[in-house]
């Protein structure tokens, strides 16, 4: 019997899908309805084989790629598996956690049963599972070998990035050069060369000449990976 | 209004260089050294570059990206060059027919501040200068001229160029605050407008809501309640209510103006999985991450939605999907098991007879395959000033 832990604030739903997965499948789930249970749930597992994380949290902060960081940190030898709508919505947030962390599947919620608990089988079993073709339009056809959670170190090179950063991931949707100086207090004008600074790696990720709002964006859904990094540069 | 403002700049450069050139036309300088006598020239040429930025905006062309200090270091020297042309031109009091330069100096300074996200306060900053130590040191400067020169070399050589400078930034602070109160009418015009389509879309949602998912909630209930539906066929309604919202759902994004052909594909996959079949193709990220104008993610839609029901109810146990692109157009395939049909029978206003009658489809080809049929739908892309397309990396 393998232990499951499922991460979805749909708490009804979550509760549903735990009860069919131990019927059916014959694994305990523990269900975390919130981000913040996540924590809880990990120190009350012993044994964690394999995480299926939805990535929608519009009530929190954070998001699924924020859960399914903290998880594999936690336990790096769990399996992840995410349980997603797939739409243009999370795409993006979707394909980062496919790049950046060990995805094993995507399951779509709105799947057969059948379907799901069988690619669920699948990754207990063997390790992996096709991805919902559903989702799969959503997915590169291969995972970018240059992007990884190692390379986020290149996007913030010294303390004067990590200001910028820092002021991108708290600034609002669109913000201006102007908005992003009085917040890192730093000149206009060392704003602007840190982002072209900056454009060769964040190419990388994706963003090809991106404005402030793709930059705050980017930074946001990939705070798990970006503020580690911010925190060190700023401790040196 | 950023348009606008550049107008307004264009406009007043323009009639610089129509008073400094009737200024060098009618006055002859008694000290006409070489720098005086190519003084006209150095503003006109100044004039033009600067009226590059204001042409580009009005053209909606995006501004020369040369950095932001380059950017400055030009300013700079351009002005200091119509500066010094000004008073080799038109001295003493006759650099006060340079008076629309200082026009010119509002609606630059009100596109440059916006481009940079900044609403300034001319006038608080106006005031702010006229109490300045600068300004004051400027005062006891004249001050000093009276004293030591007399008041007539004041009147004549350092009044003229003190109150020409006073005129300009008077006329630029003036046109800057004009500028910027009608951008905030308008930025306030735009955030009520911006409401009032929010509200209605609200109210329309609600609408068809009520209308629509309400409606066939509701029949499911009574149908559960009367006893007379077994629970698969609850199933089944509830799944062609899921297929419905997804449509509603897509439409939504068509209505934005633009869509990713994964987006549009995905319902149609969803639709097949959930009658059984077995999805054996669909397209990677990077063969359906072209995004396309609504008119063609419509008829992209359209097809996939044709397609896949034909597939459906021809019994298909398998279905494939495939999506390829070019630079004018954009092909759907779906493949299925069910083992074919008459592909030169195409009954008239059925789907596929539409499909192939449509104005904006290339070719509708069908293929045989050994157990059933591969049908392939080209659309020509009427979308081709979208930027967006494939994914980059």
């Amino acid at each position: 019997m393998a232990q499951l832990l499922l991460v979805d604030d749909a708490s009804a739903l979550a509760e549903l899908f735990a009860q069919a997965i131990t019927q059916r499948l014959g694994h305990a789930v523990a269900v975390a309805v919130s981000l913040r249970d996540v924590e809880e749930r990990l120190a009350e597992l012993m044994q964690l084989d394999l995480a299926i994380v939805d990535l929608s949290f519009p009530q929190e902060r954070g998001s699924g790629l924020d859960a399914l960081a903290e998880i594999h940190a936690a336990r790096p030898d769990a399996k992840l598996a995410i349980i997603t709508q797939g739409d243009e919505w999370v795409a993006q947030l979707l394909r980062d956690a496919w790049e950046l962390l060990p995805i094993t599947t995507v399951i779509s919620k709105s799947a057969p049963l059948n379907y799901q608990l069988e690619a669920i089988a699948s990754v207990v079993d063997t390790g992996e599972a096709p991805v919902d073709p559903a989702i799969q339009p959503l997915l590169p056809a291969h995972r970018s070998q240059f992007r990884t959670r190692e390379r986020f170190s290149a996007l913030v090179q010294h303390a004067g990035h990590a200001k910028l950063w820092n002021a991108l991931l708290a600034s609002e949707s669109s913000p201006t050069y102007k908005q992003i100086a009085d917040y890192s207090g730093l000149k206009l004008n060392t704003v602007k060369n840190y982002r072209a600074q900056l454009l060769p790696e964040l190419a990388l990720h994706g963003l090809a000449d991106p404005t402030l709002r793709q930059m705050g964006e980017f930074a946001r859904r990939c705070r798990a990976f970006l503020e580690p990094v911010l925190v060190e540069r700023l401790e040196k | 209004m950023t348009r606008a403002a550049a107008g307004v700049e264009i406009i007043a450069l323009l009639a610089s260089v129509s008073a400094i050139w009737v200024q060098r036309v009618d006055h002859t300088v008694v000290e006409e050294t070489m720098f005086v006598r190519y003084a006209p020239a150095v503003f006109i040429a100044a004039s033009v570059i600067l009226m590059v930025g204001p042409i580009r905006l009005l053209l909606g062309r995006p501004a020369v990206s040369a950095g932001f200090a380059a950017h400055i270091a030009l300013r700079v020297v351009l002005l200091t060059a119509i500066v010094t042309a000004t008073f080799a031109t038109a001295p003493n009091w006759a650099a006060m027919v340079m008076w629309p330069f200082g026009v010119a100096l509002g609606g630059d300074a009100a596109t440059t501040s916006w481009s940079i996200g900044w609403d300034p306060t001319p006038l608080r900053s106006y005031i702010q200068y006229l109490r300045s130590p600068v300004h004051l040191g400027i005062i006891g400067g004249l001050f000093g001229v009276i004293v030591y020169r007399g008041l007539g070399a004041a009147y004549h050589k350092a009044l003229p160029i003190y109150v020409t400078f006073q005129v300009w930034v008077l006329l630029g602070v003036l046109t800057a605050s004009w500028l910027g109160s009608l951008k905030r009418t308008e930025k306030r015009e735009q955030s009520a407008a911006a409401l009032t389509a929010a509200n209605e879309e609200h109210r329309r949602a609600a609408h068809w809501l009520h209308d629509d998912i309400c409606a066939e909630l509701r029949l499911v209930v009574l149908k559960v309640q009367s006893r007379s539906i077994e629970l698969d066929q609850v199933g089944e309604l509830l799944d062609n209510l899921d297929h419905q919202l997804r449509l509603r759902q897509l439409d939504e994004l068509l209505e934005s103006g633009s869509v990713r052909l994964a987006e549009v594909l995905q319902p149609y996959v969803r639709r097949a999985q959930a009658h059984g079949a077995v999805i054996h193709q669909v397209p990677s990220f990077d063969e359906a991450s072209l995004i396309v104008g609504s008119d063609v993610g419509r008829v992209f839609g359209r097809a996939a939605a044709v397609l896949t029901s034909n597939a459906l109810n021809g019994g298909a146990e398998t279905i494939g999907f495939a999506v390829a692109f070019g630079p004018t157009t954009v092909t759907i395939t779906v493949t299925d098991d069910a083992g074919g049909f008459a592909s030169d029978h195409r009954p008239a206003g059925r789907g596929l007879w539409m499909l192939e009658h449509d104005p904006v489809v290339q070719s509708l080809t069908v293929e045989p395959t050994l157990d059933g049929s591969r049908v392939s739908v080209t659309i020509t892309r009427t979308d081709g000033n979208l930027h967006g397309s494939a994914l980059t990396r």
